[in-house]
């Protein structure tokens, strides 16, 4: 279960950042994400939809502690990210579509180190690694150097690193971003693996498809505020536009006008 | 602590298993010194071997006015006289070097030397010569203006002690390893302060530039290791690095030594050096130059840490930590120069009291008060950039600069 309450996240910036920002900008701030509530549940899959830019990465980032929030709460599982870190990341895996692995380690010795520093004992990670590597058709590249790797090879090792302590509670920050249809699909389908075996999902995306597969709750970010949170079937079954891009659209301009 | 542990080992067996950090870390270090030495060595004894058997050739423009010179230099060894008849002729044949030197008497020279009358001879020469050559011409000088008052003071019977009543014998009380360390002992440190740097340097750019870029460091950010574990299991590996490239260093002079000691003859000067190499590795000394080193691995591992995670890639972290080298070199270079010693206001200056302590452990000439406040000094630095380096660590906004 992730709970987030009334979150906000302002980044004060640089010189060189302002000037990033344009004449226009005068302020010395940014609300990248502004009074944010909503709630993941175990069993479901919940798919925080917005353009570059929304604050998606953001708010997942600090569900996985590594920004803190400048205001407001999030509850990972009961434990508090910013007085809980290490509680938090022991019960949370994090994957992105950059697979961020080490090209001079093999994949044996990536998920033994991520395991250890998962705290589990040696058995334990031996025991889980070979029903991952199993599961995941790693076994013929396992004492290989991930250097040389296909993408949806170290994909798949990726996936395993974020899996190996069986995370309650699974992160995915746009998982398919840069990869090709077949590792693409691997990643589909661990999210509705992770749902079937009663995971707590936060999908973030900017792919209508992905939404339309996955979604059981959804959530719409756009310029840092959290526009739109129900059930996906719901938002589908209200929509005013044909597709989802231009319900999207639609909404994301009505929201821009109701600020103005 | 585990942790730290988990990391530092992952971290370690990484770098290890990259061919440039290893080149930089531990083949370069390794080769250095023996190069160094064993050229220096066999230049050395080429020299002098070469200055053994060289033929000085002497020019003389005389016309017979300078029999007693001539007469002087045909019994000097390794000499060969060649008449010649102007002085422009053997300007040009001295620059290119098909005679060395060439003397030029006025006439009526023997005469005037003969009647203890005022004169004077002129010789040419390039100070660019060899050192043999420029020390064989100084050695004609001397010795005949000595041999002329030696002859004259005979003819008068007068004895050679009017002119030195009392002669000054010297007593050098430094040892040999003090006068050649003096000259060399700054050298070595340098070298070691710099391997320290560069074994930091790449290790320390790949571990945080580097991760960033590929990625891998938010991946690491979210498992169950504190920042400060992950921070402290990359210095340790840095710290480690620019250790082992310290360490590398040591093991090539040992092995400067055995080969000069091998190449060299008794008396010969690259035995002198062999005996100082040889002074060097004592185990005393070799424990208190790596105490020394010690700190200040932490030193460079903290600050080019802190550079590489501020760094959004691994070029920009190269170009931020490679100027650092100027600050390195500079009072490496300035512990160099003679008369800058170690003492309790050098003692405070970092890198520079490195410079100077080691300087003066090789030399064996180490007083030890100032020498307990550079360790003071070093590991008071070491720590400050410790703590400032954690801080900065644990700042998102430099982690996740990008």
């Amino acid at each position: 279960m992730i709970e987030i309450t009334n979150l906000s996240k302002t980044f004060s910036l640089s010189k060189q950042q302002k000037k990033e920002m344009g004449p226009e900008f005068t302020g010395s701030t940014v609300d990248a994400v502004k009074n944010v509530t909503f709630t993941c549940v175990p069993g479901r899959v919940f798919t925080l939809l917005g353009p570059n830019g929304a604050g998606k990465t953001t708010v997942l980032r600090m569900i996985a502690t590594i920004l803190k929030p400048t205001t407001g709460t999030i509850k990972v599982s009961g434990f508090d990210t910013v007085t809980h870190g290490t509680d938090v990341r022991n019960r949370l895996g994090f994957l992105t579509g950059s697979t961020g692995l080490y090209d001079r380690l093999t994949p044996d010795e990536t998920i033994n180190y991520f395991g250890r520093l998962n705290g589990m004992p040696d058995d334990l990670i031996q025991q889980r690694k070979k029903e991952l590597f199993d599961l995941l058709g790693i076994n013929d590249f396992a004492h290989r150097r991930v250097g040389k790797f296909s993408t949806g090879m170290k994909q798949k090792v990726s996936i395993a690193r974020t899996m190996i302590h069986n995370p309650e509670v699974v992160v995915f920050d746009e998982p398919t971003s840069g990869l090709d249809v077949i590792a693409a699909k691997s990643i589909i389908e661990l999210i509705r693996d992770c749902r079937k075996k009663g995971k707590t999902v936060i999908l973030s995306t900017h792919i209508m498809s992905e939404v339309n597969m996955l979604a059981d709750d959804f959530a719409i970010m756009h310029k840092g505020n959290l526009i739109y949170n129900g059930l996906f079937t719901e938002f589908k079954n209200n929509m005013k536009e044909a597709t989802l891009e231009d319900e999207f659209i639609r909404i994301a301009l009505e929201h821009d006008h109701a600020l103005v | 602590m585990k942790n730290i542990f988990t990391i530092f080992r992952k971290e370690l067996r990484d770098i290890t298993r990259d061919r440039r950090t290893l080149m930089i870390m531990l083949v370069i270090p390794l080769f250095v010194y023996p190069a160094i030495f064993v050229g220096i060595s066999k230049y050395i004894s080429k020299q002098t071997a070469a200055a053994g058997q060289e033929v000085l050739r002497i020019g003389i423009i005389d016309n017979g006015n300078a029999q007693k010179f001539e007469a002087f230099v045909a019994q000097m060894p390794n000499s060969k006289i060649i008449h010649l008849q102007d002085t422009t002729l053997a300007k040009g044949m001295i620059l290119n070097d098909s005679i060395d030197a060439v003397y030029y008497f006025p006439t009526g020279f023997d005469t005037a030397l003969a009647h203890l009358e005022p004169t004077a001879f002129q010789y040419f020469f390039t100070s660019t010569n060899n050192e043999f050559e420029v020390g064989f011409i100084d050695n004609i000088n001397s010795t005949f203006k000595q041999h002329l008052v030696q002859t004259k003071l005979a003819e008068v019977h007068v004895s050679e002690t009017i002119l030195e009543p009392a002669k000054s014998i010297s007593r050098n009380l430094a040892s040999t390893r003090e006068q050649i360390g003096s000259i060399v002992g700054g050298i070595l440190p340098y070298f070691f302060i710099i391997f320290c740097m560069i074994g930091c340097m790449y290790p320390a750019i790949d571990l945080a530039a580097g991760e960033k870029e590929r990625g891998s460091l938010e991946t690491l950010l979210v498992s169950s290791a504190s920042r400060f574990e992950i921070y402290m299991g990359k210095l340790l590996t840095v710290a480690l690095s620019g250790f082992l490239s310290a360490m590398a260093s040591i093991v090539g002079l040992i092995i400067s030594a055995q080969i000069v000691g091998a190449d060299s003859g008794p008396g010969e000067d690259s035995m002198q050096m062999a005996s100082l190499l040889n002074g060097i590795i004592e185990a005393k000394t070799i424990f208190l130059i790596l105490i020394i080193l010690l700190p200040l691995n932490i030193f460079f591992a903290a600050v080019t840490l802190m550079l590489s995670i501020y760094a959004r890639s691994f070029k920009e972290a190269q170009s931020m930590i490679t100027p650092l080298m100027i600050f390195i070199v500079f009072p490496s270079i300035f512990g160099m120069l003679p008369g800058v010693t170690l003492d309790y206001t050098t003692a405070l200056v970092p890198i520079l009291n490195v410079s100077l302590g080691a300087k003066e452990i090789i030399s064996g000439n180490v007083q030890m008060g100032p020498l307990i406040l550079t360790y003071i000094a070093l590991f008071a630095y070491a720590a400050i950039a410790l703590i400032v380096s954690v801080r900065f660590f644990n700042n998102e906004k430099n982690i996740l600069r990008g």
